[in-house]
């Protein structure tokens, strides 16, 4: 089974948030970049998927250079085959149109992405991916089993504590929620072995798409980034410690109504 | 009136979600401006209460009603919606930043090639034609995005104000018939099952106190347990806690979990993702304790303490001995 696993390089610490040139995304100056935690879910439900069954796992990400630090973790992990897929969008609608035509050229059994990345907070990449591709596809999965070479079986959360099980066609794309099975350890000897491992790159050029092409779409433009602090004017207790904390345990007892 | 503003509905047996209420208030007020009509579109089975229940409050109620749709099948629904939104063709379409609003969101955007903004915490219009839209971003600050209609945006339950009434409407019912495009043959719906423990403690307490990844380790746990033990409530977490294997589901808030609106919530080391606030957003008291001034959460609190949460807790324990 091939096994596409879509993850996305985040910013671990953010320092400061702008609006880019063009405001049609931002530029972010993060202390680190990270695995964005749902993906991360996703590359290990992969790599127990091929351990069982067989079969290659690609990760594929989008962006610049920097992902590449990703896409080697991910490799030191256990993938067979890494590639970086060069743009970057802010908006779900550019991305997922060029994750489309890159999955398509990569070709799939299944697809796995995370639920939802830590910088972007939209949810609608992988789901608008597999919409544009029409496949079908399963949102908040904690666990993926295989029945034969042309179904899974999806456990799918819905919330309030009820999940669902499904029976799902491939090829398929599934949406992986965080904490649907532990993160394996991954040696230190494989993260320096994985340095050395090469990375595929795959550009508009090659995916038949003219840059102008991609960017023809965007119907919003940035205006600014601000501060959200005063959305509901949260009164700060403020002092030393113990002043605070008096003045916390008394409200805490108004509000239960166990005055002193 | 020209143009459609347009409110994805869900429900459940008791009448519509509280966050379909909340969009449909928010929707009245945008028709208004726009000199729109208000409509709201539902997908389902055995539907007449509920699009009568619609029909009070917005000018066009547009129903899918099948069978075929009782169970509720992504796509299936995705499918199905795109084609009454292409029927339509809405100045503006809300949903839910809930599970379902978030897939069939995305799906619809990507099938009819319409802007969707996810995760909005604001929805405005612009006195130059555009939609003035604000959404998290990374870092504890918020950006606000200029957008051309037709546009689709959703929303986090809790977000926008509860309504206490949202308008009256002509109620127009309008079936939509869908002949195809709604057998199931490629994800098919084996078994729904309810995690252990999944009773109502949670959504019936008073107090909750909830811990987020900002308490360190689950051997952290004791303070705020003493602390829900002294105020008579019940422990929360949200899912970072939860993944990490410190609490077990039945205490999860959010989303992906229970909400809840208890008279006072007690958020300890939560940063206020709205994946989490989703969920707690209704109490009626928020005291949120955070070291990181710029934590969304304090956005949703009514009271804020910005000091590591392992230092302030005990010490508001001690508070709490010697005032009763």
């Amino acid at each position: 089974m091939r096994i596409v696993v879509c993850v996305k390089a985040v910013p671990g610490i953010v320092r400061t948030v702008k609006v880019s040139e063009k405001r049609d995304g931002l530029d972010i100056q993060a202390g680190s970049i990270i695995f964005n935690e749902s993906d991360e879910y996703a590359l290990e439900e992969a790599l127990l998927l091929r351990g069982k069954h067989g079969g290659q796992a690609t990760v594929l990400s989008m962006g610049g250079l920097l992902v590449e630090d990703v896409l080697r973790l991910a490799l030191a992990r256990g993938a067979d085959r890494a590639i970086r897929v060069a743009a970057s969008y802010y908006d779900g609608q550019r991305t997922s149109f060029v994750l489309a035509k890159a999955l398509e050229k990569v070709g799939f059994d299944l697809v796995l992405a995370g639920m939802e990345s830590s910088d972007s907070l939209g949810s609608q990449v992988a789901v608008g991916t597999a919409a544009r591709m029409g496949l079908p596809f399963v949102f908040g999965v904690t666990g993926v089993a295989m029945i034969d070479d042309r179904t899974v079986s999806v456990t799918k959360e819905l919330g309030g504590g009820s999940s669902e099980v499904l029976d799902v066609s491939l090829p398929a794309l599934l949406c992986i929620q965080t904490g649907g099975k532990s993160i394996s350890y991954t040696p230190p000897a494989k993260l320096i072995q994985a340095r050395r491992r090469p990375i595929d790159m795959i550009g508009l050029a090659e995916l038949g798409l003219a840059s102008d092409e991609v960017c023809l779409n965007p119907t919003f433009k940035i205006i600014e980034v601000f501060s959200h602090r005063s959305a509901r004017q949260s009164e700060i207790l403020s002092g030393q410690t113990g002043e605070i904390a008096r003045r916390a345990a008394a409200i805490l007892l108004e509000k239960t109504a166990r005055k002193a | 009136m020209t143009g459609q503003v347009l409110v994805l509905a869900e429900y459940s047996e008791q009448g519509p979600e509280g966050i379909s209420l909340e969009l449909l208030a928010h929707g009245r007020k945008l028709a208004g401006q726009l000199g729109a009509q208000l409509g709201a579109v539902i997908l389902g089975s055995d539907l007449q209460r509920i699009t009568c229940q619609l029909g009070e409050t917005v000018d066009d109620v547009y129903f899918v009603d099948s069978p075929a749709l009782r169970d509720y099948n992504p796509e299936v629904f995705a499918r199905v919606l795109a084609e009454v939104l292409r029927g339509i063709q809405p100045t503006l379409l809300l949903l839910g930043y809930t599970y379902k609003g978030m897939e069939l969101g995305a799906a619809v955007s990507a099938i009819l090639g319409t802007l969707l903004v996810s995760n909005c915490t604001g929805i405005e219009l612009s006195s130059n034609g555009y939609v003035i839209v604000e959404r998290p971003v990374p870092g504890g600050t918020r950006a606000r995005l200029e957008c051309a209609m037709p546009l689709f945006a959703s929303v986090p339950p809790g977000v926008l104000s509860s309504p206490d009434s949202i308008g009256r409407g002509h109620g127009r019912q309008i079936s939509i018939s869908c002949s195809s495009g709604l057998e199931a043959a490629r994800v098919r719906i084996k078994e729904v099952f309810q995690v252990k423990n999944a009773d109502a403690a949670l959504t019936k307490a008073d107090v909750i106190v909830a811990v987020g990844r900002g308490i360190g380790s689950a051997n952290n746990l004791l303070p705020f347990r003493e602390m829900a033990a002294k105020l008579g409530g019940v422990m929360a977490c949200t899912r970072p806690v939860l993944d990490m294997g410190w609490l077990p589901q039945e205490h999860l808030v959010g989303l992906s979990g229970f909400t809840v609106k208890p008279k006072l919530y007690i958020a300890c080391g939560i940063s206020g993702a709205s994946q989490h606030t989703a969920g707690m957003s209704g109490s009626a008291t928020i005291m949120a304790i955070n070291k990181d001034p710029q934590a969304p959460i304090f956005g949703v609190a009514h009271y804020g303490i910005i000091e590591d949460v392992m230092t302030v807790v005990p010490e508001i324990m001690r508070q709490l001995a010697r005032l009763t």
